[in-house]
C-alpha cells in the first residue's frame, strides 16, 4: 500500500535530502517510519522524540493504528504549549 | 449563577461549585514550591555569572568549602557531559546537554545570571557569604543582546558548534541562527503585487517575562543508595523526573517528584533550573538541600517569551478575499536553541484561508536568558503583526473588521496552509457573537477608540493518566499526575461525579506524584481539561462497566440487563423486581462483590481542537501624554464546553491581562553592559488592579466531538489577540499604527508628535 | 550582627547615629529594608525613631503645621485641616508605593531616601516647607531641596536626622498640586513630577508661585522662573506656555528604563501646567 510521505523542515534537509516527498509501502506509521530510518539511518530516533505525524490532515499518536491505502503522511516538528 | 440550569443536558459540568483546593488556598496552608521542608534540610545558593558571555577558565570553591556551616559546593564540571542527548517530554523534547548548561554552566556563561556554581550550607545566610567566597576566572566576550544583531553574519558565536538546523545549503560556518524553516504554496509575491489592498510592515517586540508569582523552588534529597526525591512545583512532575534524571544520567526510577502547589506557571515552569543542582548539593552534603530563586533571579535566569521581529505583507482583492501572505520571521531563542520557531508558521497558516503563502521562520541565540514557553508560545507576537495588517487592509477596503474576517475565517472542511485539515472549529461562531456583542454599539468619546482582534491556538492532547477508586463510603478519590494551575481540580471532580452520579463534594481531586500515578505530560498546551480529563472520565466507565458485571452477577442476570443510570446499577430483566443499587451500596458491598473499586486509565489522545478567541477593546489615549487606558475590554472565545464557567472565564480574563501587560509595558530592558536592567515589578511592568476594567467574558460552546463533555481548552488562546486588539483601538484613536512593542505612553507620545 | 536601638528621645538617637558611622534612622522601612534585603546596604545598626513621641503626628506650628517624621503618609489622610491646607503635598504623599506601603512609609524617609523621582519632594519644595534636622551639634531648619545632594546622597551630617517636616501657613487664596507620570496607575516611580503653589489676589492674578519637579535631574528642583512666569499674571495661556517653556529649559534629565530625556521634558511641562490649573482652580479663582 502505497502511503505519500511529506517531511516538512527541517526533516526534509536533515534526513532526506531535501526531498519534499517519498513514497513508502506501509499499513501504519510503525511501518512508514521503519521504511524512513531505512533511508535514513537515525531518523526513528528523530521520530521518538521530536517529530509528530499529520495522517491525511489529522495528528495520529498511535504508531500501530491502520492507515488506508493513498493515505498522505506529513512530518511536523513536534509542537509544544504553554 | 451558581444554580443548575434545567435546560442543561448536564447536572453537574456547567456549574460552578467551589473549588476542592480553595480553603487552603485562601487560608495559607497550601504548600507552594518555596514552603516545602524536609527533615534535616539545608539551604542551597547559587552563584550567577556577572557577565552576558564570559569563557570559565576555572572555578576555585576551596575558600567556600572552608567556611564553618558549608557542607557542598558544586560546579558545572560536577554534572555528566551529554553532548547530543535529547529526551521526550511527551509534548516536545528536550536538549539534555543543553538543559544541563542552562542548570550550571560548563565553560562559558551565556548571560547574566546563568548559573556557574552553587553551595549548601547550614542556613541561607552562610550559603550566601559563601558564594562570596568563590573565585571564578572569567575571560570576558563581546556580547550581543540586540535579536537581529544576534542574526547577522558578524556578531559574537554563542556557540561554536551550532548550525543551522532546516536550511536549504547546510553550511559549515558558526552562526547564531539555530533553525529555519520555510513554507512556500503559490506565488504569493505576485498575488500580493496585483492585490486591491495590501497591509505589511516591520514588527518588532522584546522578550516578556510570564511573571508568576511564585519564583523556581525545591528541595531535593539524594540517598547514598542513589534514590533520590524532588519536592517541587512545576507543571509536570514527569516532566522534572525525566528532565532532572537526564541531566545527572541515572535511571528514571531512581527520582520521584512530588508536586507541590503552583504559585502561576503559565508555561514558565514546563522546565527546569534548579533541581539537578539541588541533586548534586544533596548528595554532597548528605541531606536534603532547598534550592530557591529570588524575584531577580526569575527575571534574569528563568525563560521569557521570545521576542520577534518579523517582516509582513497581507493583500486581499477588490471583494475582500485575502489573495497572499508573505512573512520573514526572527524568534528571540535566548542562550539556547529553541525558541519556538515552529509555531509562527502554525499560527500563520491557521486563521484565515490565503491561496498563496510565503513563510519563512527563524530563530537566533543571544546573550540573553535561554527562551520558555509563554501561554501559546509564539502565538501572540506573530498575531500582533497578523491582526494589525488584517485589520489596516478591511480599513482601506471600507469593510468592517468582522465582516473582512468572517468572509476570509478557516471553517470546518479547510485545510491550513500546513496540511491540517480543519474540524470542527469555532471561529466563524466566535465571530458571529463578537458581531452581537452590545459593546460594538456603546458610544465613544474624544480621543477614544475601539479594536477587534482575533486569535488562534492549536490545543494539545497527549499522555495522561488518572485512576478513580471508591472509598467503602462510597466517596470517590480521582487522582491524575497533573498541577492545577487554572482549576483542574474543580474540573475533574465536576466530570467524576456528572458520570458517576455522586455529589460533586464526594469527589475527591488529588495531584499525586510520580510514583503514584501512569505518567502523563505537562499541565500546558492547554490539553489538561480535555485529555486528562477524558482519562478521567473513561475511568469513571470502567468502573461503572465492573460495576454493572457486579450487579449482574449479584442479581443472576445477563449484563445486558443492568443499566447505569443516576448514579446507580438497574436491572431491567423481565419479571424482575430487583431494587437499584446506588454506588453507595456498591461501595459497601464491593468486598463481597469481587473486591475494591477502581480503575487507572492511560490514554495518549491526539485529537483535541484548537481555540480560537475575538477580543474587542476600547481605548482612551491621552493626546498630550501619550497614555493609553483600557476603558472596557470584551472576550469571545469558543471554548467547546465549558466544565466550570468561573474558571474558564478566569482563564480568559487571565489571559486577555498578561496580554494587555505585553501590549502596554512589559519588555526586558538591557543596558549597554548587556545587563537586565529591570529584573524585577517595580521596572518591569505588569497591569495593576487599578489599570483595567473588569475584563467581561461571552462563552461559545461548539463541542469537540473527541471529548464526552465537548472539551476543547482554554487556557493559551485568550493572551493572543490583546496585544493587536489594543494596538487597532490605539489606531482607531489616534490614526498611527504602533508596530513595536510596548505601546508604552513615551512610544505612544513619540507617534503622535513624530506622525510615525 | 545588626545593632537594633529604640531611643526614646531626638538625643538619644542623635547620639546612636552618630557613634556608628553606617548606622541608618528607620521610620517606615520601606525604603531602608527593601535595600537590606537586596544588599545594597549593610548597616551595622539601625535607629528606631518611632519610639519618640515628638516624631509622630501632626500639630499646629507657627500657622502651619508640624510633621513628626515618623508619621506615616496616610495618617495625613485623616487630618482634616493639613489636607484642607495643603492638598497637593496630601496627595503626593498618596501616590508613593500601595496602601500597605504607605501605612508604613513616611515623607521624611521620601526625602531622606533622596531619589530624585520621590513623590512628596516636589510637592513640599512647591509648598516651601522646611525640614527640622536634629544632630549632635543641635537643631537647624532646613529648606526641603537643600536635603537631598544627589540620587541616594542627602546633605546631613554624621548623627544628624530629620525630625519633622514643617509646612507653612497656606494663604487664604493659595492652592497647592502635585502631578506625576507613570506608565501605570499606581505601584509605580514617577517618570516625571510636577508640583505648583499658587497664591491669587481677589481678580485672579497670580502673586506667587513656586514650581517644582521630579526626576527630571540629579534632585528634585525648584524652577524659579517657572513659577516667574506666572506672577502678575491671570494664569492665560501664554503664561502657562511661557511657564512650561521655563520647565523645558530647566530639565536635565537622564536616558534610562523609566524614560527618555524627551519625553521627560516634554511631560514635565505638561504635567505642570495641568497641576497649574489644579492649583488655581483649589485657590478658589477659576473663573
Amino acid at each position: 500500500m502505497a502511503i505519500r510521505v511529506v517531511p516538512l523542515a527541517p526533516v526534509d534537509s536533515q534526513f532526506f535530502g531535501g526531498r519534499s516527498e517519498l513514497v513508502v509501502e506501509a499499513g501504519n506509521l510503525f511501518a512508514v517510519i521503519r521504511a524512513l530510518e531505512a533511508i535514513a539511518p537515525g531518523f526513528l530516533k528523530y521520530a521518538q522524540t521530536r517529530a509528530w505525524f499529520s495522517v491525511n490532515g489529522a495528528i495520529e499518536g498511535d504508531w500501530t493504528a491502520t492507515i488506508p491505502p493513498d493515505s498522505e503522511v506529513i512530518i511536523l516538528p513536534a509542537i509544544a504549549g504553554g | 449563577m451558581t444554580e443548575h440550569n434545567p435546560l442543561s443536558q448536564f447536572r453537574v459540568v456547567g456549574t460552578r461549585p467551589v473549588r476542592p483546593d480553595g480553603i487552603d488556598k485562601v487560608t495559607g496552608k497550601a504548600i507552594y514550591g518555596p514552603d516545602h521542608v524536609a527533615p534535616g534540610m539545608i539551604h542551597g545558593a547559587i552563584l550567577r555569572s556577572p557577565h552576558p558571555h564570559a569563557r570559565i577558565r576555572s572555578i576555585d570553591t576551596s575558600k567556600a568549602l572552608a567556611l564553618p556551616g558549608v557542607k557542598a559546593a558544586v560546579t558545572g564540571q560536577d554534572l555528566p557531559h551529554l553532548p547530543g542527548k535529547s529526551v521526550s517530554l511527551g509534548e516536545g523534547e528536550a536538549d539534555l546537554a543543553n538543559l544541563s548548561c542552562n542548570c550550571l554552566a560548563r565553560d562559558k556563561a551565556l548571560y547574566e545570571g546563568h548559573a556557574v556554581a552553587a553551595v549548601a550550607a547550614t542556613s541561607a545566610s552562610i550559603a550566601r557569604e559563601a558564594l562570596k567566597l568563590i573565585t571564578v576566572d572569567y575571560e570576558v566576550l563581546p556580547h550581543v543582546i540586540d535579536l537581529e544583531d544576534a542574526a547577522r553574519d558578524d556578531a559574537p558565536i554563542l556557540h561554536p558548534d551550532l548550525r543551522t538546523q532546516g536550511a536549504e545549503e547546510p553550511s559549515d560556518k558558526p552562526t547564531n541562527i539555530a533553525f529555519t524553516f520555510a513554507l512556500k504554496q503559490g506565488d504569493a509575491a505576485k498575488a500580493l503585487d496585483g492585490a486591491a489592498a495590501v497591509a505589511s510592515g516591520r514588527f518588532a517586540m522584546p522578550p516578556v517575562h510570564q511573571g508568576y508569582i511564585e519564583p523556581h523552588a525545591c528541595v531535593a534529597s539524594w540517598n547514598a543508595d542513589g534514590q533520590g526525591q524532588v519536592w517541587c512545583s512545576s507543571q509536570g512532575p514527569f516532566m522534572v523526573r525525566a528532565v532532572t534524571a537526564g541531566v545527572l544520567d541515572i535511571p528514571v526510577s531512581d527520582v520521584r517528584v512530588t508536586p507541590l502547589e503552583i504559585g502561576g506557571g503559565f508555561g514558565g515552569k514546563t522546565t527546569i533550573y534548579l533541581e539537578p543542582v539541588a541533586m548534586l548539593l544533596s548528595r554532597k552534603a548528605g541531606r536534603p538541600v532547598r534550592l530557591a530563586m529570588s524575584r531577580e533571579d526569575v527575571f534574569r535566569a528563568s525563560g521569557p517569551a521570545p521576542g520577534l521581529v518579523v517582516d509582513i505583507r497581507i493583500g486581499a482583492d477588490a471583494e475582500g478575499n485575502l489573495v497572499g501572505i508573505e512573512a520573514d520571521m526572527l524568534y528571540d531563542a535566548g542562550a539556547f536553541p529553541g525558541g519556538g520557531t515552529m509555531l509562527g508558521p502554525l499560527v500563520l497558516s491557521n486563521m484565515y484561508r490565503y491561496p498563496a503563502v510565503d513563510i519563512r521562520t527563524r530563530d537566533a541565540v543571544s546573550n540573553k536568558p535561554s527562551v520558555a514557553a509563554y501561554r501559546a508560545p509564539a502565538a501572540p507576537q506573530i498575531t500582533f503583526a497578523i491582526e494589525s495588517c488584517i485589520d489596516d487592509i478591511a480599513a482601506q477596503l471600507g469593510m468592517d473588521p468582522i465582516a473582512f474576517r468572517l468572509k476570509n475565517a478557516l471553517r470546518p472542511g479547510d485545510t491550513s496552509a500546513m496540511g491540517m485539515e480543519c474540524g470542527e472549529i469555532g471561529f466563524v461562531e466566535c465571530l458571529d457573537s463578537a458581531n452581537a456583542q452590545d459593546h460594538l454599539k456603546a458610544p465613544l468619546g474624544d480621543n477614544e477608540g475601539r479594536g477587534i482582534a482575533a486569535g488562534y491556538w492549536i490545543n494539545i492532547g497527549g499522555a495522561s493518566s488518572a485512576s478513580v477508586s471508591l472509598a467503602e463510603d462510597g466517596s470517590v478519590a480521582v487522582v491524575t499526575g497533573n498541577p492545577d494551575i487554572g482549576g483542574s481540580r474543580a474540573s475533574m471532580a465536576i466530570m467524576a461525579s456528572e458520570r458517576l452520579g455522586v455529589p460533586y463534594e464526594k469527589v475527591r481531586p488529588i495531584i499525586g506524584d510520580t510514583a503514584t500515578i501512569g505518567y502523563s505530560v505537562v499541565t500546558g498546551g492547554s490539553r489538561t481539561t480535555f485529555a486528562v480529563g477524558r482519562a478521567v472520565v473513561q475511568a469513571c466507565d470502567t468502573i461503572i462497566a465492573d460495576m454493572k458485571k457486579r450487579a449482574a452477577n449479584v442479581w443472576q442476570v445477563a449484563e445486558d440487563d443492568v443499566e447505569w443510570r443516576n448514579g446507580a446499577v438497574h436491572c431491567t430483566a423481565k419479571g424482575n423486581d430487583n431494587a437499584p443499587m446506588t454506588i453507595t451500596e456498591m461501595a459497601e458491598n464491593a468486598n463481597t462483590t469481587g473486591g475494591p473499586i477502581a480503575a487507572e486509565v492511560s490514554i495518549n489522545p491526539h485529537d483535541s481542537l484548537p481555540a480560537y478567541g475575538v477580543h474587542i477593546c476600547d481605548v482612551a489615549v491621552d493626546p498630550e501624554t501619550g497614555h493609553v487606558s483600557i476603558k472596557r475590554y470584551t472576550v469571545v472565545q469558543d471554548v467547546g464546553r465549558a466544565i466550570h464557567p468561573d474558571y474558564v472565564e478566569g482563564q480568559m480574563q487571565g489571559g486577555a491581562v498578561q496580554g494587555i501587560g505585553w501590549a502596554l509595558n512589559e519588555a526586558y530592558i538591557y543596558n549597554s553592559k548587556g545587563c537586565l536592567d529591570n529584573p524585577g515589578f517595580l521596572d518591569y511592568r505588569m497591569p495593576v488592579a487599578s489599570d483595567l476594567p473588569m475584563i467581561d467574558t461571552v462563552i461559545v460552546e461548539k463541542p469537540n466531538p473527541a471529548h464526552p463533555y465537548g472539551v476543547k481548552g482554554v487556557g493559551e488562546v485568550p493572551i493572543v489577540p490583546p496585544l493587536a486588539a489594543i494596538g487597532n483601538a490605539v489606531k482607531a484613536a489616534t490614526g498611527k499604527r504602533i508596530r513595536e512593542l510596548p505601546m508604552s505612553p513615551d512610544r505612544v507620545f513619540a507617534a503622535i508628535n513624530g506622525g510615525k | 550582627m545588626i545593632a537594633f536601638h529604640s531611643p526614646q528621645t531626638l538625643e538619644d538617637a542623635s547620639a546612636l547615629l552618630a557613634a556608628e558611622p553606617s548606622a541608618r534612622p528607620l521610620s517606615g522601612g520601606t525604603d531602608l529594608l527593601v535595600q537590606m534585603r537586596s544588599g545594597r546596604v549593610e548597616p551595622a545598626a539601625i535607629v528606631d525613631l518611632k519610639q519618640i513621641p515628638s516624631m509622630r503626628g501632626i500639630r499646629a506650628h507657627d500657622g502651619g503645621f508640624a510633621i513628626g517624621a515618623a508619621t506615616p503618609c496616610t495618617a495625613l489622610l485623616d487630618d482634616a485641616a493639613l489636607c484642607a491646607a495643603w492638598p497637593g503635598v496630601v496627595e503626593a504623599a498618596n501616590l508613593i508605593g500601595s496602601v500597605q506601603v504607605r501605612n508604613r512609609a513616611t515623607m521624611a524617609g521620601n526625602l531622606c531616601n533622596a531619589s530624585p523621582a520621590a513623590d512628596s519632594v516636589p510637592a513640599l519644595i512647591a509648598a516651601d516647607a522646611r525640614a527640622l534636622v536634629v544632630g549632635p551639634a543641635g537643631e537647624r531648619e532646613v529648606p526641603i531641596a537643600d536635603i537631598p545632594a544627589a540620587p541616594g546622597k542627602t546633605n546631613l551630617a554624621q548623627g544628624e536626622f530629620v525630625a519633622e517636616i514643617r509646612l507653612p501657613a497656606k494663604s487664604a487664596s493659595g492652592g497647592d498640586a502635585y502631578l506625576r507620570s507613570i506608565p501605570r496607575t499606581e505601584m509605580d516611580i514617577a517618570v516625571v513630577g510636577a508640583g505648583v503653589s499658587l497664591v491669587l489676589d481677589s481678580s485672579g492674578t497670580c502673586t506667587a508661585a513656586r514650581v517644582a519637579l521630579g526626576a527630571v535631574a540629579p534632585t528634585a528642583l525648584l524652577v524659579e522662573e517657572a513659577g516667574a512666569a506666572l506672577v502678575g499674571t491671570g494664569l492665560d495661556d501664554a503664561a502657562l506656555d511661557r511657564m512650561a517653556d521655563a520647565v523645558r529649559a530647566a530639565c536635565n534629565p537622564i536616558n534610562d528604563k523609566r524614560g527618555t530625556v524627551e519625553y521627560r521634558t516634554a511631560m514635565a511641562a505638561i504635567l505642570a501646567k495641568r497641576a497649574t490649573r489644579i492649583a488655581q482652580s483649589r485657590a478658589g479663582a477659576n473663573s
